[in-house]
């Protein structure tokens, strides 16, 4: 298979401490792949080390075909930004565009066309003259994207380049990343906490804690079928609602045990095997009409209104669960509540956490 | 009824004078006079003649302007045998001071630049030992130093003293400069590597032009520093490039009869007239310089 960026066998430490071991990761041409997962989970680390600013310890990196595991940054053929936009503050924006290429020893006509398109792509013209202090963040952050688009590269790799912004701004942003990448069809790697941005953005999503990559799939495949217990609780908000209990076989195939109550899993996708277990299902995968599956009967605790859906927290068995409802709801807090579990939607986790 | 009541607050809070404010200001006002006093008498002294030095009213004002005692002080008052004043000193004290302050200042940001961002093997250990060697009071280093110099020939040379001051700089330059420099985003120095900027390339064109108030500070602190030095000036400097103050001092301890004092007074203003000068007209630099290292971002 044709790879853009190719991880083997990577390791990287920082004297004692490993962060990275035995990493592989292929990332096909024009993919745009999110590295997702909570601070110190490695991510950047990865990223700094496919960029070439880290050292590693072991293993090779690949981009377009050439082993680049111990070739300079700028001799990998990428572009970078960066969540401090890292723009050189005493230069104006046209010289911090064309500072690079006049590094590499570009000749001056052909630094202007490549500034001139860049900043044309990002709406930059008007201000090619001013000095970083004089843009406001979501212009910085378009500069350092400029100065990654100049380098003519096909890989981009962004550090949480959002991460310093505004809500509204940061939507904005988003979506002109995103077409940036429809248009210009390069391989982006994109680095963020943030899973909106990575649902929204990723042909594939990466989740990794503590240096080990979870899951690789497409958004919705991480959405719906999580592989363990991490990913599904670290992807969605509210995030997904789990019942411990255990899987028991019967005659006609297995049920779910949880204190007193017992349930058949019927209609569940994967292949359930005996032993302790962790159900878990989505806040909008649990109904209040045409109720066929395992049915909880609670207390409703809070109702959060969030204009387009409202969420409703309810009690059943000393336990807090969370139900999305499209528009408003009639719910007060201290009305009973019946709500069925789609069997069809839910996931289930083994003793070791991950799906069955 | 409780006073709150009484008096409804509204608009601007009124100022009123209380005895700390008092406190405060009579503390500032004698502090400025613990240094413009002196500063006064001296420069009384050195515009008054002998025999009106002599009543012995210190603090009143000369009888008529008199810039005599100056112009001896600068080109006529006796060191010793020599009745030159301290113009030569004032020449040699410039020649031994810029190229200091030039080569310290350079070769510390280089310092500071390649420990917060290259971070060379054993660059911790260096800088460790570049501090310890800060603390160490250099009248240590004295002798070894002027035996080495000796056997380099460069001891009682201009080239020497140079060498001296550049190397008990350094460390407080690096100091300064590594620490202004780590309060610098590390991103910054990742863009312009892979915008494949290299060493000199960075330093030059990225970090250089950000460190125009460290660069003011670190130059202000060396240029006094090595202005007012006496004992490596006297020590290292030969008889030919003695700097302005161990001449000053060569005056005022010259005793052939009556003691000058107008001169003494006019020629020590001379001395300290050019570190003076620099942080009168560069202070609000100095001040900037000093929070830029001190503060983040």
């Amino acid at each position: 298979m044709q790879t853009a960026v190719s991880i083997k066998d990577l390791k990287v430490s920082y004297g004692p401490t490993v962060v990275l071991q035995n990493l592989n990761l292929d990332i096909r041409p024009r993919e745009f792949l999110v590295l997702l997962g909570s601070s110190g989970c490695g991510k950047s680390t990865l990223l700094n080390a496919i960029a070439g600013l880290n050292d590693v310890s072991d293993g090779e990196i690949w981009i377009e075909g050439k082993n680049v595991t111990w070739a300079e940054p700028k001799d990998r053929g990428i572009g970078m930004v960066f969540q401090s936009y890292a723009l050189y503050p005493r230069m104006t924006v046209r010289k911090n565009l064309a500072f690079g290429l006049r590094v590499a020893g570009l000749p001056s006509d052909e630094v202007n066309t490549r500034v001139a398109r860049a900043a044309d792509m990002l709406h930059l013209t008007p201000l090619l003259d001013r000095k970083p202090a004089e843009l406001s963040g979501g212009q910085r952050q378009r500069v350092a994207i400029g100065r990654a688009l100049v380098r003519e590269v096909d890989v981009f790799l962004f550090d949480e380049p959002l991460s310093n912004l505004d809500a509204k701004l940061r939507n904005e942003l988003r979506v002109e990343i995103k077409k940036l990448h429809q248009d210009l069809g390069n391989t982006m790697i994109y680095v963020t906490h943030d899973q909106v941005e990575a649902m929204t953005l990723a042909d594939r999503i990466a989740i990794m804690k503590d240096g080990v990559i979870q899951q690789l799939a497409p958004p919705s495949e991480i959405y719906h079928r999580p592989a363990n217990l991490f990913v599904a609780g670290f992807i969605g908000a509210p995030s997904m609602n789990f019942i411990e209990g255990r899987v028991i076989k019967t005659d006609a195939g297995f049920d779910f045990e949880t204190g007193d109550t017992r349930f058949s899993l019927d209609g569940y996708h994967g292949a359930p095997v005996e032993g302790p277990a962790t159900l878990g299902f989505r806040p909008e995968h649990l109904c209040l009409e045409g109720i066929s599956g395992p049915e909880l009967n609670g207390t409703v605790a809070v109702v959060e209104p969030m204009g387009a859906d409202t969420v409703v927290w309810f009690d059943w068995h000393k336990q807090n669960f969370s139900l999305r409802l499209m528009g408003d709801s009639g719910f007060t807090p201290g009305a009973a509540i019946q709500v069925g579990i789609d069997l069809s939607k839910a996931s289930l986790f083994g003793a070791d956490g991950t799906a069955l | 009824m409780t006073r709150s009541a009484e008096i409804n607050p509204r608009g601007a809070k009124p100022t009123r004078i209380t005895a700390g404010r008092i406190g405060l200001y009579a503390f500032l006002i004698s502090a400025a006079l613990f240094f413009t006093v002196p500063l006064y008498v001296m420069i009384v002294t050195s515009l008054k003649t002998m025999p009106e030095i002599r009543a012995a009213r210190i603090f009143a004002l000369p009888d008529h302007l008199d810039f005599s005692a100056w112009k001896v002080a600068w080109a006529g008052a006796c060191a010793g045998a020599e009745c030159a004043g301290i113009r030569a000193g004032f020449l040699n004290s410039v020649l031994i001071t810029l190229p200091s302050v030039v080569i310290s200042v350079l070769f510390g940001a280089i310092n500071g630049y390649a420990l917060s961002f290259w971070r060379p093997r054993g660059g911790n250990l260096m800088f460790g030992l570049l501090m310890a060697g800060a603390l160490v009071p250099y009248q240590v280093f004295l002798y070894p130093l002027v035996r080495g110099f000796a056997a380099l020939g460069l001891y009682n040379s201009l080239i020497g003293i140079v060498i001296v001051h550049v190397l008990f700089g350094l460390p407080l330059v690096t100091l300064l400069f590594r620490n202004y420099f780590v309060t610098i985003p590390e991103e910054l120095f990742k863009a312009s590597r892979l915008d494949g900027a290299g060493f000199w390339r960075i330093f030059l064109e990225i970090m250089l032009p950000m460190s125009v108030p460290m660069l003011v500070v670190a130059a202000m602190m060396q240029f006094t520093g090595i202005w007012n030095d006496f004992l490596l000036g006297l020590v290292f400097a030969g008889r030919d490039n003695l700097p302005m103050t161990v001449q000053l001092n060569n005056i005022v301890n010259t005793t052939t009869g009556e003691r000058l004092y107008n001169v003494n007074m006019a020629a020590t203003i001379l001395t300290a007239l050019v570190p003076l000068a620099i942080y009168f007209f560069s202070g609000r630099w100095f001040v900037r310089g000093i929070a830029a290292g001190a503060v983040k971002g």
